[in-house]
């Protein structure tokens, strides 16, 4: 479209230049008259060339910097979508992460006046432990729980004592000591109200409770 | 229940009381009982074997308008929850004199009453009542003791159980605590919102008051000295702080607040300084608050658990419970030494030590046969014995004389009051009538 438009300028001009020489030289039909016009209509058609050239530089110029802000547009949109698309497969992981997290046990249980942690509950921990030293920001706290029996703040220090045990489980799996949080509640807070050994044993925990993700 | 303990009104009324008077008193008194409904209900379960015979005669009031409480019936309660008095019914008295003329020593001797308490009631100028008292051997025919109390329009019950307390020494040799209050905490998990409590009330039960209400626990109440202030240990941000609050203006404050425990505040003899449990320096350890100062010092340094501070009579030493032998047992740390020497042996769970006045006993919770019993180990023989054969008992606070001792136990799953003598001779139980009620602590003598 382009060429065929240069192509339709460069022949008007030169049947215009062509014109022109014949009109100057009135009916003359010699020879010398008919070189000049020629020469009129040759120099006539090199001069619109050129500018016909120069236009159409100009105008591929112009043409050429729409395309490249085009393009860069375009590009810049594809970068976008791109980080779009990264960034979200990241909240996806994320999400994922956290979900399994969430799908991790989340209460740690144990003998009467003990804070050992058994074996049954180390691959929950080992996974709140990956959850926390991948994500730094998040935060959680470990409330120690112990069963009514023993004095009461004997207790408090006891599930304290649950807690320290589960946090140091934790930070020696790469867990910064500051994303912890130990309270405890002693038996003041018994999840299961029964006085049997089995409500009993519920109640002697550490609930990992998640601040932040 | 309350209303089943309604006073039996005497037969024959005294002279000076009207019939507009005597009824008007009935409604007084069923007006009260609403009043009643978050007290505590005492019942006793076990007395001495031969407990002293007493009769105390209805009060006489020379006043216009009728009392709502009855001096004499609050006197009668207090010495029969001591276990070591049987009192008298009024229905079977033969006579209510007030004053020594009118006492005819045959009539109570035919009942074999061996003491006699009688008295009058009078207004004061300002609003308020007098009670004039008088105890009489009635085999020696004598009168052994009397005084007179008075105090304002809403202390007649209190000015009953100075009465008491008068009586008691007279008899007992030992001063009486019957004027005293005991703070206490309830629970109830079943109503919602759920609550925790922090209470006080007379040492009878009566008059209940709520110092503190909140979702969080709430646990560790400690008298002050003086008995108008209470130190405790409250969750309702989440996480343990330690208060004090007066129990009059209900003003308060919060003394610590470290990450970790905050626990077990204890208040000093000299009232000036709080012992309690601190975790901020990795796990529990005793520290003492000047309360002037605001200077915390450390008491204990040790790895194992070091709790449930309670100060000798002296203030020159620390009980305290610590697993640092593996098993909880009471230790004693001399404070300007350091010195740490261990109080109890026997049995491989001993926890919570306080003594009584004179420090003469060690009150503690310990464990025997997978149950948990309030016990008492006489430290001058080294004796340990059971106070109480039911289990999860714990909290064992001693009255300011030493004679009883309250604490909580479990009936039929709910955390009920109950006290016990000293020599475990005397029980009863307080049951709430809502929730559970738990962590009793008895004030020292009210001033």
């Amino acid at each position: 479209m382009q060429v065929g438009n240069l192509s339709k300028i460069i022949a008007s001009s030169v049947l215009v230049a062509f014109l022109t020489a014949c009109s100057s030289t009135g009916e003359t039909t010699d020879a010398s008259a008919s070189t000049q016009a020629s020469q009129v209509a040759a120099e006539a058609a090199a001069l619109a060339e050129a500018q016909a050239l120069k236009d159409a530089q100009a105008q591929a110029a112009a043409q050429a910097q729409v395309e490249a802000q085009a393009q860069a547009q375009a590009d810049a949109n594809a970068a976008q979508q791109a980080a779009n698309d990264a960034a979200a497969q990241v909240l996806a992981q994320q999400q994922q992460a956290q979900d399994a997290a969430k799908a991790l046990a989340h209460v740690i249980y144990f003998d009467f006046d003990q804070s050992t942690i058994k074996a049954e509950f180390r691959t929950a921990l080992n996974g709140h432990a990956a959850y926390l030293s991948q994500n730094p920001s998040a935060r959680i706290v470990l409330e120690g729980h112990a069963d009514e029996r023993g004095t009461r703040e004997y207790n408090i220090a006891l599930g304290e004592r649950r807690g320290n045990a589960v946090s140091r489980y934790l930070v020696v799996q790469g867990v910064s000591v500051d994303a912890i949080e130990v309270v405890s509640f002693g038996e003041e807070r018994p999840v299961n109200a029964g006085h049997d050994s089995a409500s009993l044993a519920e109640n002697r925990r550490v609930e990992v409770r998640y601040i932040n993700y | 229940m309350r209303v089943n303990k309604m006073i039996q009104l005497p037969q024959r009324a005294p002279k000076t009381m009207s019939i507009s008077v005597f009824s008007a008193a009935v409604f007084s008194l069923l007006l009260s009982f609403s009043a009643w409904s978050q007290s505590l209900v005492i019942e006793i379960t076990q007395g001495v074997d031969n407990p002293v015979p007493i009769a105390v005669v209805p009060f006489q009031w020379s006043g216009v308008n009728a009392l709502n409480e009855d001096v004499a019936q609050v006197i009668d309660a207090d010495l029969e929850r001591s276990g070591q008095f049987k009192s008298l019914k009024r229905s079977l008295m033969l006579s209510f004199p007030y004053q020594k003329d009118d006492v005819y020593y045959r009539d109570w001797q035919y009942l074999a009453t061996e003491y006699l308490v009688i008295g009058q009631v009078l207004p004061t100028s300002t609003g308020g009542y007098q009670v004039d008292y008088q105890l009489f051997d009635v085999q020696r025919q004598d009168a052994i003791a009397g005084g007179r109390f008075s105090g304002g329009k809403n202390d007649l019950r209190a000015l009953g159980h100075s009465v008491s307390d008068a009586v008691y020494e007279a008899l007992t040799g030992l001063k009486g605590a019957f004027r005293t209050r005991i703070a206490y905490v309830a629970a109830d998990k079943k109503v919602n919102p759920s609550y925790y409590k922090l209470l006080v009330a007379d040492a009878d039960g009566y008059n209940a008051k709520e110092i503190l209400k909140s979702s969080q626990p709430i646990m560790s109440p400690s008298w002050s000295r003086d008995a108008t202030k209470l130190a405790y240990v409250s969750f309702e941000t989440n996480r343990p702080a330690i208060y004090v609050q007066d129990i009059t203006t209900g003003q308060r404050e919060r003394i610590k607040s470290f990450k970790g425990i905050n626990g077990a505040p204890a208040w000093s003899p000299d009232g000036g300084k709080l012992a309690m449990v601190l975790s901020k320096d990795g796990n529990a350890e005793i520290y003492v608050l000047d309360l002037t100062s605001k200077r915390l010092t450390r008491v204990t340094k040790h790895y194992g658990i070091d709790t449930e501070p309670a100060w000798s009579v002296d203030g020159k030493h620390i009980l305290f419970t610590s697993d640092r032998g593996g098993k909880p047992q009471i230790y004693q740390v001399t404070l300007d030494s350091g010195w740490v020497e261990r109080l109890t042996f026997e049995g491989d769970y001993n926890a919570r030590g306080s003594l009584t006045h004179d420090g003469r006993f060690l009150v503690l919770v310990s464990r025997h046969d997978d149950q948990f019993h309030i016990a008492v180990q006489d430290l001058q023989r080294g004796t340990m014995s059971l106070l109480t054969q039911t289990s999860l008992d714990e909290s064992p606070s001693v009255a300011p004389n030493g004679s009883m001792v309250i604490y909580s136990t479990q009936v039929g799953g709910r955390d009920i009051l109950a006290a016990v003598s000293i020599d475990g001779k005397v029980k009863f139980n307080i049951p709430a009538n809502e929730g559970v009620v738990r962590e009793p602590a008895w004030s020292p003598y009210l001033n």
